[in-house]
């Protein structure tokens, strides 16, 4: 063991690196790009330098050492690194780690343990003044932190809710706040619950704080194991945060939004956040919310519109009129042209006098969204019904129709004929559910899809979607007829 | 309030441990602890600041609130302690009392969350719930469950008010915290009654189809077992037997022997986005990806019998931006899907 750390002990020193880091952001990115990709290497990463690659790249195999896989690309023989997650396998998520790397000082660490050491002293009074906790520091430690030093940590401590404060006078006094063990004193369940938050840890939002939670016990997670789960989730959660904020607040935001794809749109995004939506199946997160959509002889319209939050860099919450017209004069819009007027501030304010309307008109809507689109490209119709025939043997395969039921939506399933039966589902946008209706190949018989009115009522039919549908299976049978 | 805070720091964590010790700690016990609960390299940090003049001296050689008492070491009798232990190699916490974390304002958010869940009532009772919201009720709860919206989620998820799935799953979860044996009777996909004893090693929940699932062994002999996966709901009797394993089964070992050897090879065009949604989607897979030419990339996917059905139609849902050239078992079974799908729509 010795050994072992003096030869790395040798070679850190050759560079100087470290485990910790200042902020979240940048190595997000990048373990995002190893989790998810996993066959990019080196050159692939030219947003930042070579050399941000390499300490990111060190950093993550050491927080993450046991998950990195390594490989050389056949073709070009270059490095590629991954991160092999299989999560039947784990009891926490791994990437929780990436919250648990924040840097400090190292006065903060040498004040976090001779505050809470102070201030839980037994014999003591409850409550002390920063001068006295400098004092019994000094007294206890031989450590001489300025007053106003352990003032500034023990505030901090009362924002993050490990102290609470109370006056004495015109002196303000801290004091410890309960611990899991305190606060659970005398509470039956005590450790029912921290059997429910092993649970929770691994699939509620936020997880990585029951996680804490759990560390602080000294505990871990030894009965369950989650399914369908995406772990990369947590990398989203200082986002979810804000936008989970905004939403309980009832506050406007505005997103710097940052496209992955080669074409897709960089910019900022104005709107009143409502919902999250997210896929267990396809591993996306989206913010649901009330946003500009275009600008036609200076009206500004407004729709329901969903944006991803793996593609959303920042949320900043818009308390005022005046930041709103700040916001508008410094920044483009998406399309990187006009600059939004500034008569949309009125419009704000009536977006937020009218949020439980809003939240109720989505509430209506989300009937017809498949997905996450609430309108589709036919700019002429309002919705789109889906009619999809198939095939089912009644002896050997009810199961399909049980899917039609769990997984359909609110879509009705009608028996045509032994054997034969037509799903109906209206929604604002058919396109949507095309990779759903593929996974019944193999039993369907036939589809077509119809533009409705307000009341359901077939107007016509959309024949090109049919086609293109149709067109995809067509190209499957020449993949696999050989 | 952060979510991204070093009161959460692992260093920080390390550190709670070694001055949580009611004991000295040898220098390897401290390199152990590292190793346990840090990062590949955290030693090199660590080390220095917690052992080496100059440091946090958080950690001192002088045992000031003796210790070493609880360890055998007598103060008075010398260098040497009784377990054979250098006293001068010790290292002694330098607080004074008991260390405790208190909670944060963000975990007990998380926590009062946690009770407004309709799983909860899986763990705790009506009565303890409310203990707990009396407890927690300086707090606001971090999210509320209206706050997400699940649009594929499955509808026909279990049923965790119904008191009777309650005590099955309170007595499943009493088993696997005790490592007993259970006799489950259940009734198969295919409608067949099983009974038989199991040993119940883990309960996994399915997020996208909001169930419970026993992953449980069935014994033959005590020694050899077969590997199970049980909905919860599927459970129609479930009692305890008093009985344990001599030596605990690595459920682990019979998950990884569950896999094929080989992975199903799919190639993927990177049109339409396909590449970014299939490396998400399969993101729970084991898998490795490599760049083949011209936007064309190839993917191994490591899948195992229970989730072959479910691969496949998450491979057709991609429809021509996907295509299958291995394993042969999986290729076939897409050929017989797209040749049945052929002779359907000429019927028609």
């Amino acid at each position: 063991m010795l050994r072992f750390y003096y030869h790395f002990k040798k070679v850190a020193n050759m560079s100087e690196f470290h485990e910790l880091i200042k902020t979240i952001d940048k190595c997000r990115d990048y373990v995002r790009d190893f989790f998810i990709y996993g066959f990019k290497s080196r050159n692939d990463f030219s947003k930042k330098s070579a050399r941000t690659y390499d300490d990111e790249r060190r950093r993550i195999e050491s927080w993450l050492s046991e998950y990195v896989h390594t490989a050389l690309n056949p073709c070009d023989k270059s490095k590629n690194v991954s991160l092999q997650i299989d999560s039947n396998l784990f009891d926490t998520n791994p990437l929780f780690r990436l919250w648990k790397v924040k840097s400090f000082t190292d006065n903060d660490i040498l004040l976090h343990f001779f505050i809470l050491d102070v201030l839980g002293e037994q014999n003591a009074a409850n409550a002390l003044s920063a001068m006295e906790i400098a004092d019994k520091i000094a007294e206890n430690y031989g450590v001489t932190f300025d007053t106003q030093i352990v003032r500034r940590k023990c505030n901090e401590y009362v924002e993050e809710g490990l102290l609470i404060t109370q006056k004495a006078g015109k002196t303000l006094l801290y004091q410890k706040s309960m611990t899991y063990n305190e606060l659970a004193e005398g509470v039956a369940g005590e450790k029912e619950m921290l059997t429910a938050i092993c649970f929770y840890q691994l699939c509620a939002p936020f997880g990585y704080i029951g996680s804490t939670i759990l560390d602080s016990q000294h505990m871990k997670n030894t009965i369950f194991r989650v399914k369908h789960d995406f772990p990369v989730f947590t990398l989203e959660d200082g986002i979810l945060f804000s936008l989970i904020t905004a939403i309980h607040e009832k506050k406007l935001i505005t997103m710097e939004i940052s496209g992955n794809r080669k074409n897709s749109l960089s910019g900022i995004e104005y709107g009143m956040p409502l919902k999250i939506f997210v896929s267990t199946g396809t591993g996306r997160r989206f913010l649901c919310f009330y946003g500009v959509v275009k600008k036609q002889n200076r009206e500004i319209r407004y729709r329901f519109k969903c944006v991803r939050l793996d593609m959303i860099k920042k949320v900043s919450m818009v308390h005022n009129n005046k930041m709103v017209e700040n916001h508008d004069k410094m920044v483009a819009n998406p399309c990187g042209k006009e600059k939004h007027p500034c008569e949309m501030v009125m419009h704000y304010e009536e977006i937020v006098a009218h949020y439980d309307e809003m939240v109720e008109k989505l509430q209506q809507n989300l009937n017809y969204v498949w997905g996450t689109s609430f309108s589709s490209d036919h700019k002429q119709n309002h919705r789109e019904k889906l009619e999809l025939t198939l095939s089912v043997n009644e002896e050997y395969e009810m199961f399909i129709l049980n899917r039609l039921k769990k997984e359909g939506r609110g879509g009705i399933c009608r028996r045509l004929a032994p054997n034969t039966y037509l799903f109906e589902k209206i929604v604002f946008d058919a396109n949507e559910m095309f990779p759903w209706l593929r996974t019944f190949i193999g039993r369907i018989i036939d589809i077509h899809f119809f533009a409705v009115d307000e009341q359901g009522e077939k107007q016509r039919e959309y024949e090109f979607l049919r086609k293109k549908f149709l067109y995809d299976i067509q190209k499957l049978y020449g993949y696999y007829e050989n | 309030m952060n979510l991204f805070s070093e009161i959460y720091n692992s260093y920080y964590h390390i550190t709670t441990e070694l001055l949580s010790s009611n004991k000295g700690l040898t220098i390897n016990e401290i390199y152990n602890i590292i190793n346990e609960l840090g990062y590949s390299e955290s030693l090199l940090y660590l080390i220095p600041k917690l052992t080496e003049e100059g440091g946090w001296q958080l950690l001192s050689k002088e045992d000031y609130n003796n210790n070493g008492i609880n360890n055998g070491i007598h103060q008075s009798s010398g260098i040497y302690s009784g377990n054979g232990k250098n006293k001068n190699d010790m290292y002694y916490s330098v607080l004074k009392n008991k260390f405790s974390l208190p909670m944060s304002v963000l975990q007990k958010r998380w926590l009062k969350t946690l009770l407004n869940d309709e799983r909860i009532l899986l763990f705790l009772k009506d009565s303890e719930i409310k203990r707990w919201q009396e407890c927690l009720k300086e707090v606001e709860p971090l999210f509320r469950q209206s706050d997400f919206y699940y649009y594929d989620r499955f509808e026909d998820g279990d049923d965790f008010s119904d008191p009777i799935y309650r005590q099955k799953f309170r007595t499943i979860l009493k088993a696997i915290q005790n490592h007993e044996y259970l006799v489950i009777e259940f009734q198969s996909h295919t409608a067949k009654r099983i009974h038989h004893w199991f040993y119940p090693a883990k309960l996994e929940y399915s997020i996208k189809n909001n169930v419970f699932r026993l992953y449980a062994l069935e014994t033959r002999n005590r020694s050899r077992y077969r590997f199970f996966t049980i909905n919860v709901s599927r459970i129609v009797n479930v009692k305890p037997t008093r009985h344990y394993p001599e030596t605990l089964p690595d459920i682990d070992e019979y998950i990884v022997n569950s896999y094929y050897h080989e992975p199903v090879t799919v190639l993927i065009k990177n049109e339409r986005n396909a590449l970014e949604r299939a490396m998400l989607q399969f993101a729970n897979y084991k898998k490795n990806t490599t760049y083949l030419h011209d936007d064309l990339y190839q993917c191994d996917i490591y899948y195992n019998r229970a989730n072959e059905t479910e691969l496949l139609i998450e491979i057709l849902s991609y429809g021509p931006l996907m295509k299958v050239v291995g394993n042969e078992d999986f290729l076939k079974l897409m050929k017989e899907r797209l040749k049945r799908q052929k002779e359907l729509r000429n019927s028609s």
